[in-house]
């Protein structure tokens, strides 16, 4: 044991001597951190400007009540009104894919809401745009809901004077109530009242960046573990190591170890930078959150060693494994949460370690869960972490043979 | 104690279909400096990756100090010292670093590793540069670490594999003067190289290996003996000879 922790505790000076590792393993991930939640900051706090689209609207009516639709959404923070004279124009522009809608009140559309007739807006929306539209249509369709009603009261007057019998001029009923229906209507006397409930009402962006680029980093450190035995291997320190009297278990016990501590420190170093600079929340249970942490360093490293086993150069070490950190750290919730993905992807991301940590790691921070809560997570890293080591140990080649 | 240091009885060595040793036999006596030389490819590092226990024969048997290498592994890597061809130090430590590296992998206790270090960085002319990182260290200045790495535990058999690979003429004398210091120490030394000057120079006995076997082997004065008549008279010294003779000249890379 004592020739086992002397082989770790070189290894660790020799990467803290190494500069250029150390950038790699804690100044890299720690920027990335910084740039991605400066980019995705505004997102989560909104903090960043509210969402505005322009709205072209072809006023070909000119009454009362076109003015009132122009006016109510004018009064809406996400749109923002243009008055265009040519529908021909405005159609163009929404073709084109540089507006996202645009609204044409047709000719008569005052008369009809106000006689109680059939009145008709005529949006045109851009095929393309999956987010905007969305949000332009929910708003005008609350205008229209807004007019239906006024042209219910309007009709249910006019039929109630006719069902009396009296007379009396049943255009001037119709203006009458029309108008009060439309004064009534900036006052709804039928509102929803909307509260939160649950543990969180804000989503700190950083709480899935910072596990998310820790996972991936430790990864990419798992390479660099990986790269510097085939090093050893071609420099022939290895070898040395290999002739000297120490059992093989505690050769290659010594160099994982180290790449173990050290995959540990740099996340911990990561989430430690969350904590204190951006108040992320590692969960109610601090045990289930160091637990992770340990069994997804272990799976990482496990990996490592595996691939040291099954790669043969450090030349052909960096194409393979960064397409494989890649992959994980894309499908498996390392870059956007993975509830986002498709749920065949979400599945399928189930082949990666990324995925079950981030899983582990979302349970904790995010959604407030606790030890059993993320159990599976663990014992699934454990499992793959498991098959990795045994093949990796039963692969490795200590010798040139 | 009768029994030789180094026993190599019809070793044979395949790496896939290749026969990098035919089945090879040599014997090392205690305390003499055995030079194995041969063109590159020959089978000298084969050799001596058996006699160190790195890798295993395909058949036949490699004893040292008694013990069969492929059997008694721990115990033989206690008493052998390797320096291998290669240059295999960790260039971000110092030398004093690399020298207590290594020292601590082969168990030895602190006290005794200091004092090991000091001798050995003076024995190789590298004391006033001890905290130094290697990668700035000279090409020759590598190599003598590389050797005293080999003798941190004060091995009774030392496997020199080609130790003056693309140096200077001084550090090569400085490394001959520390083999000759070492033999007369009462270490067993197995030096393989294919400079003929230095086995010439250096050892006791020699064999001479090409394609996987031994085509000669005896003291320099008895492989002296098998040069051509003609030969002997153009040239009243001269291993090359016997060398080129014995191996012929095509090219072996």
């Amino acid at each position: 044991m004592k020739r086992l922790l002397v082989i770790t505790l070189y290894d660790l000076l020799i990467l803290a001597k190494d500069k250029m590792a150390l950038i790699w393993l804690i100044a890299l991930p720690i920027g990335f951190i910084i740039i991605g939640g400066a980019v995705f900051s505004g997102m989560a706090t909104g903090e960043g400007e509210p969402l505005v689209v322009d709205l072209p609207i072809v006023d070909k009516d000119g009454g009362d009540m076109a003015q009132l639709v122009s006016s109510i959404l004018q009064a809406n923070p996400h749109i923002k009104v243009e008055p265009y004279e040519n529908e021909a124009e405005a159609l163009k522009l929404v073709d084109a894919g540089e507006k996202v809608a645009a609204l044409v009140i047709p000719e008569g559309f005052s008369q009809q809401v106000q006689s109680g007739g059939e009145a008709r807006l005529k949006l045109v929306v851009s095929a393309g745009d999956q987010i905007r539209v969305p949000l332009v249509r929910g708003i005008v369709e609350g205008v229209t809901s807004g007019f239906s009603t006024v042209n219910i009261a309007v009709r249910v007057a006019i039929e109630e004077v006719i069902r009396q019998g009296k007379e009396v001029d049943l255009g001037e009923v119709a203006q009458r109530s029309a108008a009060r229906a439309s004064q009534l209507l900036q006052q709804p006397p039928v509102t929803a009242e909307v509260t939160m409930s649950g543990r969180r009402e804000e989503i700190n962006i950083y709480a899935q960046l910072i596990p998310g680029y820790a996972m991936m980093f430790i990864l990419f450190g798992m390479m660099g573990g990986a790269g510097a035995i085939l090093e050893e291997k071609a420099g022939g320190t290895f070898k040395r190591l290999v002739i000297a009297p120490i059992m093989r278990y505690q050769l290659l016990g010594g160099k994982l170890l180290s790449r173990y501590l050290t995959s540990v420190g740099q996340m911990l170093l990561m989430f430690a930078f969350g904590y204190f600079i951006y108040k992320i929340d590692l969960g109610r249970s601090l045990w289930a959150f160091a637990l992770l942490v340990l069994v997804a360093c272990f799976t990482a490293t496990s990996l490592g060693v595996l691939l040291t086993s099954l790669i043969k150069t450090a030349r052909q070490l960096a194409p393979i494994t960064v397409f494989i950190i890649l992959t994980m750290s894309a499908i498996g919730g390392s870059w956007w949460p993975l509830w986002m993905e498709p749920k065949w992807l979400q599945q399928l991301a189930r082949l990666t370690i990324t995925a079950w940590a981030m899983d582990g790691f979302n349970t904790l921070m995010i959604r407030g869960g606790g030890l059993m809560d993320v159990m599976p997570d663990i014992v699934a890293l454990l499992v793959y972490g498991g098959i990795c080591f045994g093949l990796g140990i039963y692969f490795f080649k200590f010798t040139e043979e | 104690m009768s029994h030789p240091m180094v026993e190599a009885k019809v070793l044979v060595k395949h790496y896939g279909k290749v026969e990098a040793l035919k089945g090879i036999d040599f014997a090392i006596s205690r305390g003499e400096i055995f030079g194995l030389i041969g063109p590159n490819g020959a089978g000298k590092t084969t050799t001596v990756n058996i006699l160190s226990a790195y890798i295993k024969p395909t058949s036949g048997k490699a004893l040292v100090d008694g013990k069969d290498v492929t059997s008694s592994p721990y115990e033989i890597k206690e008493i052998i010292g390797v320096v291998p061809q290669e240059i295999a130090i960790y260039s971000d430590l110092s030398a004093q670093e690399n020298l207590r590296f290594f020292g601590r992998v082969y168990g030895l206790s602190k006290g005794s590793l200091t004092e090991r270090i000091d001798y050995l960085l003076e024995l190789v002319g590298l004391k006033e540069r001890r905290r130094q990182p290697t990668q700035r260290f000279s090409g020759g200045m590598k190599r003598r670490l590389n050797m005293a790495i080999g003798l941190l535990h004060q091995p009774s058999l030392l496997l020199l594999d080609e130790p003056t690979l693309g140096v200077d003429p001084q550090t090569r004398e400085h490394i001959f003067d520390t083999i000759l210091k070492l033999r007369d120490g009462g270490t067993t030394i197995l030096y393989t190289t294919h400079y003929l000057e230095e086995v010439e120079r250096l050892c006791d006995h020699i064999a001479i290996i090409d394609e996987g076997r031994i085509v000669a082997q005896g003291t320099l004065e008895e492989l002296l003996s098998l040069r051509e008549e003609a030969v002997k008279v153009e040239k009243p010294r001269g291993l090359e000879q016997v060398f080129i003779q014995l191996t012929g000249k095509r090219l072996r890379d």
